[in-house]
């Protein structure tokens, strides 16, 4: 297949277990593999592609020489921040403001409990310095800048050996001076220190979001830089000349330079690439609306996509810190393969959010666990082939699944196994419903109108009872679903999000100022986002506006239609009227004679890459009969169903799998539920149409 | 399966189900409301009551302001009381007076039955305080009060929608009677939209599972709740268990107004019953019996588990009683605007005190004695403004078992959210000088109270500000064996005068343009003996300035020392500082 003239695009993405690869090439042939994880996440980075060259019979040095673009997921950042082992950072703030990142604008996560902790200071009180400047709400000097202060506070923490500096000071995004001085000020005294400057990170109103997301980025950056760095050296060594970019939250992506500095963008860079490659899978295919769920071993995890635009979110808190970059609203619950059933003390039936990991992991995997989890349940009631978990890689023992599930649920509930594995199943899947409700109906969407693609490792398994419970008509599971991510990332267009603050009023529109920050903004990011080197890029500007009624505070954000670089007074109205609608859509009501403030200006310059021909496969016959392994009992209530076992390499596109039926593919297993049917499609998706009003429990 | 194990399952899929449509409700308010008290403050709350044999019950809660937690139930039933022979599909309730199961009257409390055929089977139900009621003040707080009608508007249980036609007349009266007339009518839109939002996903909801199902469903996670609650209980020592805490004063010249719980444990039965505390109060503090309720049932929430779900389940074991005529439970038409501080921070103080003597591992310091200060004054065009200065009364969070304070306010009042300042000053005419900690101003312990705060805020045009001081007199306390909080101060200085200090109130002083407002807030109350916390947590928080190095030595028996540039505790000194203090 592979010729003199081909070329290929990497996708590489480092998760907790495994680094997934999917290597495309001219001809629009993909492949993916995958290897283990290692401490240093580049090595494991080295090894994949090691392995993904023997299977493209050519050597590293060939497969790298001839790779035009790389984009990696990668977790460093997110690591950083969830374990706590990022840089030390000292914080430059405005003078009496130091405590805010403490203050959380009283934020905290119970309401009623005395007895939760404070988080982890990432930045202790004593790193925390106010020196004397001071800017008006206009961005005018009230106070100048006391450099004397400046240079004291760095040489303090030069002695205490911080190597972050994170500034922040208020209303530094109308008028970014003093961060900047401080900024040539640290260059003078400190030239070693990273420096993070709000107006630089998130040119955004609300100092305590600004001076969190600042400090998160001081505390991630540096240890993301220096592993980019080394990675990059390593692929250049093996004469890599293409194009290195990071998936960030937002699900663009970047160069490396930029995420070098930007480490608080890349903070969901891993998932991120599952949510860009479904919305890529759903254009091929004809869904524009979707629900993507991935279900691993811990964790569920839920997003919407609209109009193959996946939604995004300033809201998010990252390990008990406030990071308002935009980031794909991605939603987790603690529901996956390994979460804990148990009776709580009221003598109710709960699973999760604790899991059992992959250590012990599920009692059914025979290292030790006892505890019965959301696997042993589908192992007991049949879903899962004790005998072909990860397509045969690893053995399960059943008998280890009902010995757990006995002790734990069904002898105190004096029920059945069973009984109890059906019951375990039903509170997960009722979990993961609600999951997908916070996304959709408190967000305004009908979750009827949606298709549900599901992937990780258990995602297939469940995702026919969210469709019957949600009303959703299609499940999709797509044909690299075990590497979803990997395939968002060669995927995914280049993208460069700006922001800034732009206080104004619909009863004063100042089309003129809005119109050259706009411009303003689109130089900045055309400078970040370069050309795309070798790549071919279609460069598409898309603005938006934050605007809320009078009084409220929290923003819609209105996308900007425009048929020129300048947004006209009709644009304006119909922007509007979008934001009329979308108010009652999302809260069920509107007024449009009322006084509209607009607070924020964000762009988004994306480099939308050629489009990528995947490689069909011609369709076979309907009848899927080649591809049936066996037939085992599983239940799908009280009474077995004698089930269809299909292997899920052998099935091709056209096949019909009429359920009750399951497909085992190698790190994902698909169950067909009664009355629900699967098509493949010609890229081995499999698309499932699902059967409404099952009987309510 | 077996019938039982269904009924398990449903009751957790209906109960997880009408849970995430509380919360909800409670992410569409706080989106779409206009007066910053709500959308910002977050003080409302919103929940589910069930319906049936002219009785109602809540089911589902998700609360912004756990403040709310009671009063809400109690409003709900005074509204079905009212209404339970008048009520169509579409109607919409409102009520907010006080001695209709409320607390004060700035908080309005919203129903839209939900209908099953021809009864009224779940409401969806929204409190909230509101941006202006009216009355003699704006912003509502009076601290000149003297009966209920200088609290502000009262509006007794009414439709403001009747089979899904809007009122005018009732809209038109209940508007003219405001200041903030445009915040209003948007509180207004955001709370309706919230139930009209909720009723569709009940309609679902009954749809799916038919009415029987879930109200056994609901019949079944009511019990659970119960049964965690008394198994919470069950744990504490039975006995009979007294505190007696006090009110600085009643705004009227009258101090120390005494609030005293008697808690018995008997089993899994909790009985509180504030007989002994003071008669009702001249000045705006008294405590409808719905609210002390409230307070009461915020201290024994705050001691339970947190993944027990709030529903009618969790006032089951609870019998909360107090005598007719006392500042617990106020004879009409004693005012109670103040209700929600002072003295509820009095009565949840009570009730903790007296827990923490038999469960003290689980009681942490939650009284908010709040040094309130409200600005007001005209813009360039002539419309008024309101500030409630946020900044200078958030704060005093206090220790517990195992936990220092942290933050601004304690857990019961987290859910509110303070205003960005950089968006407050584009807002108002205001500039905020100094927000921070300060050394040495909160409750020492074993766990000490979060620290105290000094918060300066300038008004840049003219204003006038009242002044509601608690918190002065009679310091938040401490928990077994924690230090109590200092006192609050609050200081008023138009930098022309001398700056008046302000201990008990102040009402409608101007400032000129330039004029401070200095708040000094104290910290929480502590958690257990100081001379018990660990000498490098002392050491940590003398590094971090927030504990002097002479306070770590008095307050802390701790001394520390200067080595090299470094700090570090003197072990030798410290062990004999501290075992001298055992004879103390």
């Amino acid at each position: 297949m592979t010729t003199e003239t081909n070329n290929w695009m990497l996708g590489i993405d480092v998760g907790g277990t495994f680094t997934d690869l999917t290597a495309l090439d001219s001809n629009g042939a993909l492949t993916a593999t995958k290897t283990p994880s290692t401490p240093d996440p580049s090595d494991g980075v080295i090894q994949g592609i090691e392995k993904m060259a023997g299977l493209l019979n050519v050597s590293t040095t060939q497969l790298l020489e001839r790779c035009t673009l790389l984009v990696h997921g990668t977790t460093v950042a997110t690591n950083t921040i969830l374990e706590y082992n990022g840089a030390k950072v000292g914080l430059i703030t405005t003078e009496g403001f130091r405590d805010e990142i403490e203050f959380r604008r009283g934020y905290k996560e119970s309401v009623f409990s005395p007895r939760l902790p404070a988080p982890y200071p990432i930045v202790p009180r004593r790193l925390r310095i106010g020196v004397p400047e001071r800017l008006g709400s206009q961005g005018e000097t009230v106070t100048p800048l006391d450099e004397n202060a400046v240079r004291e506070a760095i040489r303090f923490f030069k002695a205490e050996q911080v190597e972050a500096v994170a500034v922040c000071f208020l209303f530094s995004f109308l008028n970014p001076a003093h961060e900047r001085r401080v900024k040539e000020i640290i260059g003078e005294e400190a030239p070693e220190m990273f420096v993070s400057l709000s107006c630089e990170v998130l040119p955004q109103i609300r100092e305590f979001e600004r001076v969190s997301t600042t400090i998160v980025n001081a505390y991630t950056a540096p240890s993301m830089k220096h592993y980019l760095e080394r990675l990059e050296s390593r692929l250049r060594e093996q004469r890599f000349a293409g194009e290195l970019f990071v998936m960030q939250s937002s699900g663009g992506v970047q160069n490396i330079v930029q995420s070098g500095q930007l480490a608080a963008s890349c903070l969901l860079s891993g998932p991120a690439g599952g949510v860009t490659a479904a919305a890529f899978i759903g254009e091929r295919i004809g869904y524009k609306d979707l629900i993507t769920v991935d279900m691993g071993g811990t964790s569920y995890d839920v997003s919407v996509i609209e109009q193959l635009q996946p939604t995004l979110t300033t809201e998010s808190w990252i390990s008990r810190f406030r990071v308002a970059l935009p980031m794909l609203d991605i939603h987790t619950v603690g529901a996956g393969g390994g979460s804990i059933a148990w009776i709580d003390s009221g003598g109710l039936l709960q699973v999760g959010p604790r899991s059992a990991g992959s250590t012990p992991g599920p009692a059914c995997y025979g290292r030790g666990g006892t505890e019965p989890t959301v696997t042993d349940a589908n192992v007991v009631l049949g879903y899962i082939n004790p005998d072909h978990f990860l397509g045969g890689e690893m053995k399960l023992d059943r008998s280890l699944s009902e010995q757990a599930i006995r002790r734990a649920i069904a002898e105190p509930l004096g029920i059945s196994v069973i009984e109890a594995a059906l019951a375990i199943s039903e509170i997960v899947n009722n979990n993961m419903s609600n999951a997908i409700r916070f996304v959709t109906t408190q967000r305004g969407y009908d979750p009827r109108r949606f298709a549900l693609l599901a992937a990780g490792g258990a995602g297939a398994l469940h995702a026919g009872r969210q469709a019957e419970d949600l009303g959703i008509d299609t499940v999709i599971v797509p044909g690299f679903a075990p590497v979803l991510c990997a395939l968002g990332d060669v995927a995914a267009n280049l993208k460069v999000t700006e922001l800034r603050t732009f206080y104004g009023s619909s009863a004063n529109l100042k089309l003129d100022e809005i119109n050259s920050l706009f411009d303003r903004m689109e130089q900045s990011a055309r400078e970040k986002l370069g050309d795309g080197g070798r790549l071919k890029l279609n460069m598409e500007v898309r603005k938006f506006v934050d605007m809320r009624y009078a009084g409220e505070v929290h923003e819609v954000t209105v996308p900007i239609r425009t048929r020129t670089r300048k947004i006209t007074d009709l644009n304006m109205e119909a922007t509007i009227a979008t934001f009329h609608d979308l108010h009652e859509r999302l809260y069920a009501h509107k007024d449009t004679k009322q006084e509209i403030e607009i607070l924020n200006l964000r762009l988004d310059l994306v480099g939308v890459r050629d489009r990528i021909h995947l490689q069909e496969a011609p369709f076979g016959e309907e009848d899927p009969s080649a591809a049936l392994v066996s037939k085992r009992q599983a239940y799908f209530g009280p009474v077995p169903d004698e089930t269809s076992i299909y292997d899920g390499a052998k099935l091709v596109p056209g096949n019909l799998v009429v359920g009750p039926a399951i497909i085992e593919q190698w790190g994902t297993t698909i169950v067909v539920y009664p009355g629900h049917e699967a098509l493949i499609d010609a890229n081995g998706n499999c698309i499932i149409e699902v059967r409404q009003g099952r009987e309510a429990v | 399966m077996t019938r039982k194990m269904n009924e398990w399952i449903l009751s957790q899929v209906v109960g997880g189900t009408l849970d995430s449509v509380a919360e909800e409700m409670s992410a569409a308010v706080t989106r779409t409301a206009r007066s910053p008290i709500f959308n910002e403050a977050h003080d409302f709350t919103t929940g589910i009551f069930d319906f049936s044999e002219g009785s109602s019950r809540l089911v589902a809660q998700a609360p912004g302001c756990t403040l709310h937690l009671y009063a809400i139930v109690s409003a709900v039933d005074q509204l079905m009381e009212t209404f339970k022979n008048d009520l169509h599909p579409g109607d919409i309730l409102l009520v907010n007076d006080p001695y209709h199961g409320g607390s004060h009257s700035l908080d309005w409390t919203i129903v839209m039955p939900v209908f099953h055929g021809r009864r009224p089977i779940l409401l969806p139900s929204v409190r909230s305080h509101m941006g202006d009621n009216g009355g003699p003040v704006a912003g509502g707080y009076n601290p000149r009060s003297r009966d209920i009608w200088h609290d502000g508007l009262r509006i007794p249980p009414l439709k403001l929608y009747e089979r899904g036609e809007k009122r005018l007349d009732v809209f038109e009266m209940i508007l003219g009677n405001n200041r903030l007339k445009h915040w209003l009518e948007g509180d207004l839109d955001a709370m309706i939209g919230a139930c009209k939002m909720a009723a569709e996903r009940i309609d679902q909801l009954l749809e799916r599972y038919g009415a029987p199902s879930v109200v056994q469903a609901i019949d079944q996670r009511i019990r659970y709740t119960e049964t965690r609650v008394r198994e919470e209980i069950a744990s504490w020592p039975d006995g009979v268990y007294t505190a007696e805490t006090y009110a600085d004063h009643d705004f009227q010249g009258n101090r120390d107004i005494k609030v005293r719980a008697t808690v018995t444990v008997k089993g899994s039965d909790l009985e509180i019953d504030f007989t002994g505390s003071s008669p009702q109060a001249a000045g705006f503090i008294n405590s409808p019996l719905s609210n002390t309720t409230s307070f009461a049932f915020v201290a024994v929430s705050t001691c339970c588990d947190e993944s027990i779900p709030i529903n009618e389940g969790y006032m089951n074991p609870v019998k909360v009683t107090a005598p007719l005529g006392t500042v617990v439970n106020p004879r009409l038409p004693a005012p109670c605007g103040h209700a929600t501080a002072c003295v509820g921070a009095e009565i949840a103080e009570a009730v903790l005190l007296a827990i923490s003597q038999c469960a003290p591992e689980r009681a942490g310091v939650n009284a908010h004695k709040l040094p309130l200060a409200y600005s007001n004054g005209t813009y360039a065009d002539g419309r008024p403004w309101v500030n409630l200065n946020f900044y200078g009364y958030t704060g005093g969070a206090g220790g517990a078992f195992q936990t220092d304070g942290w933050g601004l306010y304690p857990p019961v009042m987290t859910g509110v959210i303070l205003p960005s300042i950089e968006m407050n000053e584009l807002q108002y005419p205001s500039r905020v000088l100094k927000h921070e900690y300060v050394p040495d101003f909160t409750g020492p312990g074993q766990y000490r109270g979060a620290p105290g705060l000094e918060v300066k805020i300038q008004h840049l045009e003219k204003s006038y500000t009242s002044v509601m001081m608690a918190g002065v007199r009679n310091t938040t306390r401490g928990l077994a064996g924690g230090g109590d909080a200092p006192s609050n101060l609050v200081i008023l200085d138009d930098r022309r005068t001398e700056p008046l200090e302000v201990r008990e109130t102040a009402f409608h002083v101007g400032l000129e343009p330039g004029g401070i407002i200095t708040f000094h807030r104290a910290g929480g109350g502590g958690w257990g003996d100081p001379y018990a916390r660990d000498p490098e947590r002392v050491l940590e928080d003398v590094r971090n300035g927030l504990v002097t190095a002479s306070a770590a030595e008095t307050e802390y028996g701790v001394v520390i020392e200067e080595e090299s540039g470094s700090l570090r505790v003197n072990e030798r000194l410290t062990e004999q500082l501290r075992s001298q203090s055992n004879i103390r």
